[in-house]
């Protein structure tokens, strides 16, 4: 008459083990979740914003240094950088690209290369800390790769990075990247003239860059300006 | 920027004139002759007439209700997943009120007034359902509380849930309806509406799983689990945003001229932020389907028709969407992360109907299948609550700016933006 | 001794879930006793009298030829089973079961379901919203509804509750003409079951339905053949069928104790994370970071 009581605890040995392999799962997942895939840099363009006024290029993938420079990891430890659109099309058609070598350490913030504009220097930061692995030799030989693809073809520098993901994440990124670019932009446009605002509204950029079509005159000590991180 | 502002003037005085206002508002805006409205309004109308009938003639006269199946669609459908559905409401509060996720802005109001919309449609088609809605005060009022009633607490949690949701979006009527003071007095309101909402939705969307835990025996064991509280908890969280994210598409296209600059530049990361959470979500709940198997040791009943029917909804509409979000989110693929939602949302349908209906008496070999007017109900009550909330979002500041006076308020003047790094700005 | 503590402890949650008050109609005698029906199914020849009776006594429709009619609906609260057996065919009466602890009851959110104290669950017109929760809680599927009705109630045995609280046994058990059912206390008739399993072995398998499954009821079952074999659920625990929501209802108060102080707190952290200087004053905080957010859009 009496019924067999069932073991209320009978599968409490298996439950605890799942625990366990969920527990060491989780952090795998969360690693996975939160990583950035391999080929992210090729994907740059992929999820582009084009925002605000539409005048400059802002791709998710990128984080940005506020000297105009930006960084992508290409896998775990190693990141590729490079300029951003906004300094390509402020500077115009570079002259020359002048990279540092293969195994150069580079200091964040500190200049990290230099183009040639109109016979004039420019050094740009590089966003984060790092020893130089590569360098793109292809916008050596044609720095107008530089303007026609800043974040694709006309990257610039890999570096290898060990800290990359707190490097990268003391950059500018999303939302904070682009309410950066929009005082950016602002910043522009008070010294607009209405037919440049015109020729960059309907997708168009002047031929010698923004700086020059602005002022003849002062254009390098406005580009200086409008580069200059702080 | 330019944003589109709400274009209620700033100050009305005296009841006349808001009275004047009211009325101008209650105008329809733009064309009544859309696709949708020559589709919904006909459905509505016939849900109306059918409803006269429900109530004159009982339930059995629309319904294919039963002595066997005495919840059918309205309750499993309307009650049981649209509520689930809700849970975005109380989701992205946490995350913007609560966490502070800044870049959550632009779809509180939007995500909270569908909420509320949503358990005043759906928790009100408990009404369409009840036999004798007439003594639906008794458990309020106090003379008989069945305290021993999880459907009690599931009602009074529905209740107060209504009003927190209330107050969370009232700010935006009172900046509609131009009253300062009282838009001041109700944004002090918020955070303690928010606290509340939250543990009050854990609560309900647990309660509601919980309502079936006394039908013990009558809902087929794979679904049925002493565990069902904390699966329906944790699945109303990425069913709910989801839905958000699914919503967020279709708002897009519907009412983008009122969407401020803010949101559209936002949309995308967005997107991305509820889906992360989704896939984190529905990571832990795949584990917890997984130990509620080893727990209930109903392993065995996998390989039955109701086990491949349970695999189904398990694998197809949980495993793959959870597969697709976390891809979404790595490749940051807005396309992938609405897909994954669209699935996500199949899933919870599949679920919340596999519990409270078809699972429910599976051995029965007459199953209940709802009737048509039973459909047709359904929709109309869905697309009662699209109306309401076209009409609100088109003329209460929800995706469109707050009026000037309601941000200059009380900004500090020099304050930066919350959650940035100090942005370089350039000198002039 | 265990059965008696048991008793007891079934008296004690009558009490206490059905008539937190006390207001509830005394039992004619022994209060705190409640009362059951003995089925000895052995004895039932099918006959349908209590059917009858049962409509009589309780205003139903005349019943229209029950021996077709095999399970309960809203107009006829007891209905004959028969099956087939190996000691031929057996007929079980079925009607509502009255648990110790009832289902119904705990699910009513308006108490419309009620056990009293002299063992009967009554329906309560003036309470029930008519959600149905009820039918779907019962492990016996007893409930019934009117859905015919624009103003429907829920049907079900009531044990008549008037006839009991003036004293008089039920109207199907008066009219029973085998003996086949016995009124009286619920631990008499478990006596006199366990009396007549042990004076005719060979006629009874060695178990009254009722007595602990779903924490006992106050319909008793005897019969000759195993149970499960004459449509009687045997998979169910013996456990009260309300315990099965303690689990959730007892930790309500404590999810509302412990989560918003947590939130709350959590609020605070964040903001102090975000840098704010918190100038916002508690509850307004998230507001004030709302307009920030639109100044720096504006």
């Amino acid at each position: 008459m009496e019924t067999l009581v069932r073991d209320p605890f009978a599968s409490k040995g298996i439950e605890y083990l799942l625990v366990l392999a969920f527990l060491a799962l989780l952090p795998l997942y969360w690693r996975y979740l939160n990583g950035v895939p391999r080929l992210a840099a090729l994907r740059v363009p992929v999820g582009e914003r084009r925002v605000l006024s539409g005048w400059f290029r802002l791709p998710e993938a990128a984080s940005f240094h506020p000297g105009h420079t930006w960084a992508v990891p290409v896998r775990p430890g190693r990141v590729r950088i490079g300029v951003d659109d906004f300094a390509q099309k402020l500077l115009g058609a570079a002259q020359a690209v002048r990279l540092p070598d293969v195994g150069t350490r580079l200091v964040g913030g500190a200049p990290g290369w230099t183009l040639d504009v109109e016979n004039r220097a420019f050094d740009l930061p590089a966003p984060l800390a790092g020893r130089v692995v590569a360098r793109n030799e292809s916008v050596l030989r044609r720095p107008g790769l530089l303007n026609e693809d800043p974040y694709g073809a006309g990257w610039l520098l890999e570096l290898e990075v060990p800290a990359w993901r707190s490097g990268l994440g003391s950059l500018l990124h999303g939302d904070r990247a682009h309410a950066w670019l929009a005082r950016a932009e602002d910043a522009l446009r008070l010294r607009m003239s209405p037919e440049v605002g015109a020729v960059l509204q309907d997708g168009g950029v002047p031929v010698p860059g923004i700086a020059r079509a602005l002022s003849a005159d002062e254009w390098e000590r406005l580009a200086r300006e409008l580069l200059d991180p702080k | 920027m330019i944003a589109t502002r709400s274009e209620a003037p700033a100050e009305r005085r005296g009841l006349q004139g808001l009275l004047r206002f009211l009325i101008g508002e209650l105008k329809p805006k733009g064309s009544l002759l859309t696709p949708f409205n020559l589709i919904s309004a006909p459905i509505i109308v016939l849900a109306a007439v059918l409803l006269a009938i429900r109530f004159t003639h009982g339930l059995a006269s629309i319904t294919n209700l039963s002595q066997e199946f005495p919840w059918g669609l309205w309750k499993g459908f309307n009650v049981i997943t649209g509520v689930a559905f809700a849970g975005g409401a109380y989701v992205v509060t946490f995350l913007y009120y609560v966490l502070r996720q800044d870049r959550y802005h632009s779809i509180v109001r939007i995500t909270v007034l569908n909420g509320f919309l949503a358990y005043v449609f759906y928790a009100g088609a408990l009404l369409l359902d009840l036999g004798r809605p007439w003594k639906v005060i008794n458990p309020i009022i106090g003379n008989s509380f069945g305290l021993s009633s999880v459907l009690f607490l599931v009602a009074w949690h529905f209740m107060l849930y209504m009003i927190a949701a209330f107050l969370e979006f009232s700010p935006a009527v009172a900046e509609w309806l131009g009253m300062r003071r009282l838009r001041r007095t109700l944004a002090t309101l918020t955070l303690g509406a928010v606290i509340f909402g939250v543990t009050l939705s854990m609560l309900h969307q647990s309660g509601l799983g919980a309502l079936f835990l006394m039908a013990k025996g009558k809902i087929h064991p794979l679904w049925y689990s002493e565990f069902i509280p904390v699966l329906f908890f944790v699945s109303s969280i990425f069913a709910g945003l989801s839905l958000v994210i699914f919503e967020g598409t279709i708002s897009k296209r519907a009412f983008r001229t009122r969407m401020t600059d803010e949101h559209h530049v936002h949309h995308d990361e967005i997107v991305l932020g509820l889906s992360k959470v989704c896939a984190g979500t529905m990571f832990v709940y795949l584990f917890l389907k997984v130990v509620d198997l080893v727990h209930g040791q109903k392993v065995g009943l996998l390989d039955t028709p109701m086990g491949h029917w349970y695999l189904l909804e398990v694998l197809g509409f949980v495993l793959v969407p959870f597969a697709l979000f976390t891809e979404a989110v790595r490749w940051r693929n807005q396309m992938l992360c609405r897909v994954a939602a669209v699935l996500t949302m199949i899933g919870i349908l599949l679920n919340r109907l596999n519990v409270s209906i078809i699972s429910f008496k599976w051995y029965e070999t007459a199953h209940y299948v709802p009737s048509p007017w039973e459909f047709v109900v359904t929709l109309g009550v869905v697309f009662a609550e699209i109306w309401v909330f076209r009409w609100i979002v088109n003329r209460l500041p929800v995706l469109s700016a707050p009026p000037l006076w309601a941000v200059e308020a009380r900004v500090p003047a020099t304050r930066p933006v919350p959650g940035a790094v100090p942005v370089p700005t350039s000198e002039a | 001794m265990d059965r008696r503590g048991f008793l007891k402890t079934l008296g004690l949650a009558g009490v206490t879930v059905a008539c937190p008050k006390g207001a509830a109609a005394a039992p004619p005698e022994g209060a705190g006793e409640a009362y059951g029906v003995l089925v000895d199914t052995t004895r039932c020849v099918g006959c349908n009298t209590c059917t009858y009776a049962c409509a009589e006594a309780n205003g139903l429709p005349e019943p229209d030829e029950p021996e077709n009619v095999h399970v309960t609906s809203e107009n006829q609260w007891t209905a004959i089973q028969s099956f087939k057996t190996s000691r031929g065919t057996v007929h079980v009466k079925r009607q509502c079961m009255h648990c110790a602890l009832p289902a119904c009851a705990s699910a009513c959110l308006t108490q419309a379901m009620k056990k009293s104290a002299a063992g009967p669950v009554e329906w309560r017109e003036d309470k029930c919203m008519g959600c149905r929760f009820c039918m779907i809680s019962c492990p016996f599927d007893m409930p019934k509804f009117e859905y015919s009705s624009a103003k429907p109630r829920i049907r079900k045995c009531s044990m008549c509750a008037d006839r009991v609280r003036k004293g008089q046994e039920p109207a199907c058990v008066e009219s029973c003409p085998e003996g086949a059912l016995t009124f009286g206390k619920r631990s008499d008739l478990l006596q006199m079951a366990e009396k007549r399993i042990a004076t005719e072995p060979g006629r009874y398998v060695p178990q009254i339905y009722g007595e602990r499954e779903v924490g006992g009821t106050s319909w008793l079952y005897l019969a000759g053949v195993p149970f499960d074999q004459i449509g009687f659920r045997t998979d169910l625990d013996n456990e009260p069928y309300p315990m099965l929501t303690t689990g959730f209802l007892y930790n309500v108060p404590v999810v509302l104790a412990v989560v918003p102080p947590l939130l709350l707190a959590l609020s605070k952290a964040t903001r102090r994370a975000a840098g704010e200087d918190g100038e916002g004053e508690g509850t307004g905080a998230g507001d004030t970071s709302d307009d920030a957010h639109e100044e720096a859009k504006s």
